[in-house]
C-alpha cells in the first residue's frame, strides 16, 4: 500500500518538471508580438512648474504647452507661420469690414474628454469666463446664430482678434462639465491628451494619457509625463542619463556640453524673450528724455550678450517681436552704442538742469543673468558719466514695485515674451496693464494702437512701424537683446513642433524604444 | 502617562500660533504678494478685486486672524497659485516627504549602529579614528553640496541611478543617502559614546564572567541599553531631518512638502507656506511625542519618571492656585 501511494508521486514530480521545462522552451520559441518602434510613455523635463488645470485661470509657457495638448482652441496656430488656422471652428470670417464681429462655423462630431458633445453653448460659456485682460478688453459677447455657428462681438475694432482665439487663454472647456463640477470640470478639453489626475502632482509633474475619442489624429505615444526641474543642470543630467526624453531650456553654458553628446539632438534658436530696460516715465529721473537718450547711447549690447554668455542671442533695436509683420530695424536716429554721444547728452542735461541725477536700477537678482546684465549696464553707464545704483529684489518684489497704478521704480531690467502678432505690443504701451513698465499714458501711442487695430494689414503695419519709431526715439524702453532658447532631446525623438513664438507643441511627440 | 500626552498635545497650541504668526509677518515684510506672480495679465481692476478678497488691502494681522479662524475650523486656506485647498496640496505631497525622511532615518540607524559598535569595540584603534573622522565629515557636509556630488557621480558619470524625481523606487536612493548622511554621523557619535559608557558597567563584566563572548554581550545587553539615548537623539534630530528634506527635495526634484514650501515662499503664497509649516510643526511634535512614548515603553524607569515629574508639576500648579 505504501508503495502504491508513493510511486505515482515520484513519477508526477519529474513529469511536471519536464512539462514546465517544455512549456518554457516553447514559450521561448514562440514568436513574440512584434514590438512597435516607439515607447508607450515619453517624459519631458520642463523649466517651469505646472499647477492649474484650467486654461482660463493661468497663461504662461509652462501651462500653455500642456493646455495645447489637452484642449483645442477655436482657431489653431499654423505650426509654420503661427497664423490662426482652422481649429474647433472649421471656418470663420469678419461679418463686415469694421473688425468688430467674427462669425465662426464650428466643427461637428467633436467630444469632450468628459463625454459631452462640443457645441456653440460651450463657446459662449468659455468666452464669458475668460479673465485675460488683453482678450477681455476687446471682447463684448458671443451669440449663437445656428446649431454650429456663433458670432463673437468685440467692444471695438480689433483686426488681430483671431490670434487671441488661437491662444490657450481661449481654449474651449465643456459648459456641462464645469457646471457639474466647478472645481475640476474645466480640466476636460477636446484635445488629443487628457489629464491623469491620479498621477499628477501640481508643481512637480503632470501626467497626460491619450484621449481615444479625439476628433484629431491619434498620437502614437500613450502617456506623456512633464516633469519640472527647477535646476537647468539637473534637467540636462536627467536627459543624458535617459530619465527623460526631452529637455526644455538648457543654461547657456551647457549648450556646448549637450551638443557634444552623441546621444542628443540640440535645437538652439533665437527666442522671443526681449530683455529691456524700462524707465518710469511718470517720475524723476525717468521722465527726462536726455537722460534716457544718454543711457541708450551708453549701452553696448554686444558686451551685455557676451557677459551673460548667450551664444545665440541677437541684439535688439526695436521692442517689437522679430516675428511680427511690422517689425523694423530702420530708424532715422541711430541710438546704438556711442559713448561720446552719451557724454554729450549728459553735458546737455547738466546745462539744462544743473545736475545729473543718479539712477536706481531695479533688478531681479535671484536670476544670475539679470544680475550680470545689471552690473554691465551699471559699468557702461558709469563710463558715460551716469551713476547707477542697483536695487536688488526678486521676481515678486520687482512686480510689486512696478505696478502701473503705483510704480516705485526709476528704471528696471526685465524680459517680455512677445507673440508674433503686431497688436501684442500693446502690452508694453497700454495704460492699466501691468506689463506697461514704462507707465505710459501717451495719447499718440494710444491713438496709433487704436487706429492699427481697426486698419487692414498694410495700413496696420505702417502704423505699428510709426509706433516703433516713436518708441525708439523716445527711449521709454531700451531694448537690449532677444535671448536664445534651447530644446534638446534624445536621438530619434520625433514630433516636437517648435512654434515661432518659442513655445512647443508636444501633441505628437514619440520616442524610440 | 495620559496626562503627559495631553500636556504635550496642549503645547502644540503655542507652537502653531508662533509658527503661523512668524510666517505671516515675515512674508509680509518681503515686497510683493502672491497676486503679483499671476501670469495671466489680469487687469488692474481684477487685481484690485483679488487684493481685497485676499485681504492684502488690510493689515497682516487682519489676514492672520482670518487665516487662524479658518484654521480652527480645519481649513488651511485656498491657494490662488494652485487653485486648490492647501490641505489637499499638503496631503498630496506628504507621502513623498515621509518616504524620504523615513528612508533616511532607517538608513541612518542601519548604518550608524554597526559603525558605532565597530568603533566602540575597537576603541582607540585606527578603525575607531577612521569612523570618528567619517562622522565629523558627514556632519560637516551641507546637504545641497553632497547631493550634487552624488548626483554627478552616480547619475551623470556612472549612469547607475536616477538623478531626481520620484518615478521609480531607485529614485529614492540618492536623496535618502544625502539626507541620511548628517543624521548617520550624529547617531554614530552618540551611539559610540553610549556604547563606551555602557561597556564600563559592572553587568558587562558579569556577563563576560558568565562566559558570553564580546559580540554576545554587546548585542544582547549593551546595545539594548543604548536604545533609549539613540531613540532620543533620533527624535530630537527629526526637525533637522525635515529641515534637511527641504534642501534635499529641491536638489533632487523630489515632490515633497519641502519643495512645495520653497515654491510657495518664492511665489509669496503665504497661505500655502503657512499651512505647510503649521502641519510640519504639528507632525514633528507628534513624532517626537511618539518617540518619547516609545522610549518610555522600552524603559519602564523613564515611564515612572514621566509620571512622577507630571505629578510634581500638577502639585506645584495646585499649590500656586491655592
Amino acid at each position: 500500500m505504501k508503495q502504491h501511494k508513493t510511486k505515482p508521486f515520484r513519477q508526477t514530480v519529474p513529469a511536471l518538471l519536464a512539462l514546465l521545462i517544455l512549456a518554457g522552451a516553447l514559450a521561448g520559441c514562440t514568436p513574440q508580438q512584434p514590438k512597435t518602434g516607439w515607447k508607450s510613455s515619453v517624459t519631458i523635463g520642463t523649466d517651469a512648474a505646472f499647477r492649474t488645470m484650467d486654461p482660463q485661470q493661468i497663461s504662461n509657457a509652462a501651462h500653455d504647452q500642456v493646455f495645447r495638448m489637452v484642449y483645442d482652441t477655436l482657431l489653431a496656430p499654423d505650426p509654420e507661420t503661427g497664423r490662426p488656422g482652422p481649429g474647433l471652428a472649421d471656418s470663420w470670417s469678419w461679418t463686415d469690414g469694421s473688425y468688430t464681429a467674427l462669425r465662426l462655423h464650428l466643427r461637428e462630431g467633436v467630444r469632450f474628454q468628459s463625454g459631452d458633445s462640443f457645441g456653440p453653448e460651450d463657446v459662449v460659456f468659455t468666452m464669458d469666463r475668460i479673465t485675460n485682460s488683453t482678450v477681455k478688453s476687446s471682447y463684448d459677447r458671443t451669440e449663437i446664430t445656428g446649431p454650429s455657428e456663433v458670432v463673437i462681438y468685440l467692444s471695438g475694432p480689433n483686426a488681430d482678434f483671431p490670434w487671441h482665439l488661437a491662444a490657450c487663454t481661449t481654449a474651449i472647456v465643456s459648459k456641462k462639465a464645469v457646471e457639474k463640477d466647478p472645481e475640476a470640470g474645466a480640466s476636460y478639453g477636446t484635445g488629443a491628451w487628457m489629464f491623469d489626475r491620479a498621477n499628477t502632482v501640481p508643481g512637480d509633474h503632470v501626467t497626460l494619457v491619450r484621449f481615444e475619442d479625439c476628433w484629431k489624429e491619434k498620437p502614437v505615444t500613450e502617456t506623456i509625463v512633464l516633469r519640472y526641474f527647477a535646476n537647468e543642470s539637473a534637467r540636462l543630467i536627467a536627459l543624458e542619463n535617459g530619465e527623460i526624453d526631452c529637455a526644455i531650456t538648457l543654461s547657456y553654458n551647457e549648450y556646448e556640453i549637450a551638443q557634444k553628446n552623441q546621444d542628443l539632438e540640440v535645437n538652439i534658436f533665437v527666442g522671443t524673450g526681449l530683455n529691456y530696460l524700462a524707465f518710469n516715465t511718470t517720475a524723476e529721473p525717468g521722465d527726462r528724455e536726455l537722460l534716457r537718450l544718454a543711457v541708450a547711447y551708453a549701452i553696448d549690447r554686444s558686451a551685455i550678450i557676451r557677459s551673460v554668455g548667450d551664444p545665440a542671442a541677437v541684439p535688439a533695436v526695436s521692442v517689437f517681436s522679430r516675428d511680427a509683420s511690422a517689425y523694423t530695424e530702420k530708424f532715422s536716429e541711430d541710438l546704438s552704442y556711442d559713448p561720446a554721444a552719451a557724454r554729450e547728452m549728459i553735458a546737455r542735461l547738466r546745462l539744462t538742469s544743473g545736475t545729473v541725477p543718479e539712477l536706481k536700477l531695479l533688478v531681479n537678482t535671484t536670476i544670475q543673468s539679470y544680475k550680470t546684465m545689471a552690473e554691465v549696464v551699471q559699468e557702461q553707464c558709469r563710463q558715460a558719466g551716469i551713476t547707477v545704483t542697483l536695487e536688488e529684489t526678486d521676481g515678486s518684489g520687482l512686480t510689486a514695485r512696478s505696478k502701473f497704478t503705483s510704480p516705485e521704480h526709476q528704471v528696471l531690467l526685465y524680459t517680455i515674451f512677445l507673440n508674433e502678432y503686431n497688436s501684442d505690443i500693446s502690452r508694453l504701451f497700454s495704460p492699466g496693464i501691468s506689463s506697461n513698465k514704462a507707465v505710459l499714458t501717451d495719447e499718440r501711442v494710444i491713438s496709433l494702437l487704436e487706429d492699427a487695430r481697426r486698419a487692414g494689414d498694410a495700413e496696420a503695419d505702417r502704423l505699428y512701424k510709426e509706433l516703433q519709431t516713436l518708441a525708439h526715439d523716445s527711449c521709454w524702453y531700451i531694448p537690449l537683446f532677444y535671448g536664445s532658447g534651447c530644446i534638446a532631446w534624445r536621438k530619434g525623438v520625433e514630433g516636437v513642433v517648435l512654434r515661432s513664438t518659442g513655445r512647443y507643441d508636444f501633441t505628437y511627440i514619440r520616442a524610440p524604444r | 502617562m495620559g496626562k503627559y500626552i495631553l500636556h504635550r498635545l496642549l503645547l502644540l497650541i503655542p507652537v502653531i500660533l508662533g509658527v503661523s504668526l512668524l510666517v505671516f509677518v515675515f512674508m509680509d515684510l518681503a515686497p510683493g504678494t502672491m497676486l503679483d506672480n499671476l501670469p495671466n495679465d489680469l487687469s488692474e481692476a481684477e487685481i484690485a478685486r483679488l487684493y481685497h478678497e485676499y485681504g492684502y488691502d488690510r493689515s497682516v494681522f487682519y489676514r492672520y486672524g482670518r487665516y487662524m479662524l479658518g484654521f480652527v475650523r480645519g481649513d488651511l486656506g485656498y491657494s490662488y497659485i494652485y487653485q486648490t485647498g492647501v490641505l489637499g496640496l499638503y496631503l498630496q505631497r506628504l507621502p513623498a516627504t515621509l518616504a524620504l525622511a523615513g528612508a533616511a532615518v532607517l538608513l541612518a540607524i542601519a548604518l550608524s549602529v554597526p559603525l558605532a559598535v565597530l568603533a566602540a569595540r575597537r576603541h582607540g584603534s585606527a578603525t575607531d579614528q577612521g569612523i570618528s573622522a567619517l562622522a565629523v565629515l558627514g556632519m560637516s557636509m551641507p546637504n545641497f553640496w553632497l547631493g550634487i556630488l552624488l548626483m554627478l557621480l552616480f547619475a551623470h558619470t556612472l549612469h547607475l541611478l536616477p538623478s531626481g524625481g520620484m518615478q521609480e523606487p531607485a529614485s529614492l536612493i540618492l536623496p535618502s543617502v544625502t539626507l541620511a548622511t548628517g543624521l548617520m554621523a550624529s547617531l554614530t557619535r552618540t551611539e559610540r559614546t553610549a556604547l563606551l559608557e555602557e561597556q564600563q558597567k559592572d553587568y558587562v563584566l558579569l556577563a563576560r564572567a558568565k562566559g558570553l563572548t564580546g559580540p554576545q554581550v554587546t548585542v544582547r545587553h549593551v546595545l539594548r541599553n543604548t536604545l533609549v539615548p539613540l531613540l532620543t537623539v533620533v527624535a530630537m534630530q527629526l526637525g533637522a531631518v525635515v529641515g534637511g528634506a527641504v534642501v534635499t527635495e529641491n536638489v533632487f526634484s523630489w515632490p515633497g512638502v519641502g519643495r512645495l514650501l520653497v515654491d510657495a515662499i518664492h511665489e509669496r503664497d503665504a497661505v500655502t507656506a503657512t499651512g505647510c509649516l503649521i502641519m510640519t510643526a504639528v507632525m514633528i511634535s507628534l513624532i517626537q511625542l511618539a518617540a518619547d512614548i516609545l522610549c518610555a515603553l522600552i524603559n519602564p524607569q523613564l515611564r515612572g519618571r514621566i509620571d512622577r515629574d507630571r505629578a510634581i508639576g500638577l502639585r506645584r500648579e495646585g499649590g500656586g492656585a491655592a
